[in-house]
């Protein structure tokens, strides 16, 4: 990681927690709030690949385990898998696309929700989801497209600002 | 890879997995001193650049809130130029500052916990998780608000202190499906569990005889019992619907909630806690 990105991930990682603690954050969609924070995830994974997906979904979901009155741990846990998850992406053999990186963003928000509910579940522990895990499911896909439309474009342009050659693509990456 | 943390990805997320199940064992029955101070930070350091880019925020919270509720807020906004057309043919100086003051007077003049302190507070967001409902109030530990503290409105029971930070808190609501409370049905000996059904459904109350005759609208109180996390005689709703189905082995009771918690503004914290058994 060149070192300007130690100054920029952290910045668009306390972005993102920001905007979910902001009154966008609170809006309710069939009675679901949007997770800014696991959209970030999906986002990062798809740009930076499977290792630092895994590590910034795993601080993110500390942010959100700190917002939150369930178990330290659980998001954290959530978060970094999707992000490993979503940074699958640069081992594929498919073309570079933002379509398939937008299905992509969609799916891994949308099993996020899934993986969450079941941790959830496996502790025992009550929650919204229970009861509206479709209406989760659909709302967090959406919001994970509409994120990874907007954010995987500016974020690429922001993590290469100021850098005098152009990264390597990460797709087709194997290791 | 000179990159990467480990040669492998996948080491990392072993790594991150064994870290977060750690995290969890430690956290899992009772949240750890440090980890607790730690969320506390977080929230503290947060919650006043949230503050600050509100204004940004709002714009953008609008025209999204509007395109998602359009029939709601046309609606809505039909009924508000029907209220306007009225209050312009009144002479209100201040309308906004005669409603906070008269919703401040209201929490100050708790009728139903008269003999307990307490504390009115602005409640500054609805906590944007969809593991919890919640709300964050804009006092902490340092004006003294506690875990445990029971948070009311001038209707009734609104939900208890669970986190408390130096300069916020968060009030876990009635309707979570995680919050139970002992209740009383009126001035009867008949008592129940109530428990939080999740956002705009009812509240439940389990544990009532088979046969109790209930009525519609009937209040129900906290009921204080011994080892409870509430006082006594905080009202909590109103009975919605109340029968015995065919074979249960107890009344199947809904509660409508006395406040309306999808619409807090200012609340009041009641010095009181729990008697630890």
């Amino acid at each position: 990681m060149n070192r300007s990105k130690y100054v920029k991930v952290p910045l668009l990682v306390l972005t993102f927690a920001v905007i979910q603690r902001s009154q966008l954050g609170t809006l309710a969609i069939s009675g679901i709030h949007p997770d800014f924070l696991l959209a970030a995830t999906v986002v990062f994974g798809i740009i930076e690949g499977r290792e630092m997906g895994a590590v910034i979904g795993f601080i993110l979901g500390l942010l959100a385990d700190s917002f939150a009155l369930i178990p330290f741990g659980v998001s954290s846990l959530v978060y970094g898998s999707v992000g490993y998850l979503a940074g699958m992406l640069e081992i594929s053999s498919l073309p570079e696309s933002r379509v398939l990186e937008t299905v992509v963003a969609a799916s891994a928000a949308g099993a996020g929700v899934i993986y969450l509910d079941g941790v959830l579940r496996i502790l025992g522990i009550h929650t919204v989801l229970d009861r509206r895990l479709g209406p989760a499911i659909a709302v967090t896909a959406l919001v994970g497209t509409l994120v990874s439309l907007v954010a995987v474009p500016l974020f690429r342009w922001f993590l290469r600002l100021g850098l005098e050659e152009r990264p390597p693509s990460r797709r087709g990456v194997r290791y | 890879m000179a990159n990467s943390l480990f040669r492998r990805p996948r080491i990392t997320l072993v790594v991150i997995v064994l870290v977060s199940l750690s995290l969890l064992s430690v956290s899992y029955r009772k949240t750890p001193p440090f980890i607790a101070a730690t969320k506390g930070y977080v929230r503290d350091v947060v919650t006043p650049i949230r503050q600050a880019v509100s204004s940004v925020v709002t714009p953008v919270y609008d025209v999204v809130a509007g395109a998602f509720e359009y029939g709601s807020v046309k609606k809505q906004n039909h009924i508000l130029q029907n209220e306007l057309a009225l209050l312009k043919n009144q002479r209100v100086s201040d309308a906004g500052a005669t409603n906070a003051m008269a919703a401040l007077t209201a929490v100050l003049h708790i009728p139903f916990a008269s003999n307990l302190k307490s504390m009115p507070a602005e409640v500054i967001s609805y906590t944007p998780t969809n593991v919890q409902l919640s709300i964050e109030l804009n006092k902490g530990s340092l004006l003294g608000v506690k875990v445990g503290n029971p948070v009311v409105s001038a209707d009734g029971l609104i939900g208890r202190v669970v986190q408390v930070s130096s300069g916020t808190s968060t009030v876990l609501l009635v309707d979570d499906p995680n919050f139970t409370a002992g209740v009383r049905f009126g001035t009867t000996g008949q008592i129940g569990l109530l428990v939080g059904q999740g956002v705009s459904d009812r509240l439940a109350v389990q544990l009532v005889d088979p046969g109790t005759v209930l009525r519609q609208k009937q209040v129900v109180y906290t009921s204080g019992m011994q080892g409870e996390i509430f006082p006594p005689g905080l009202p909590v709703g109103e009975v919605a619907v109340a029968y015995t189905a065919p074979g249960a082995l107890e009344e199947h009771v809904e509660l409508n909630p006395m406040v309306d918690l999808s619409s807090l503004n200012y609340v009041s914290v009641l010095d009181w806690q729990p008697v630890s058994p």
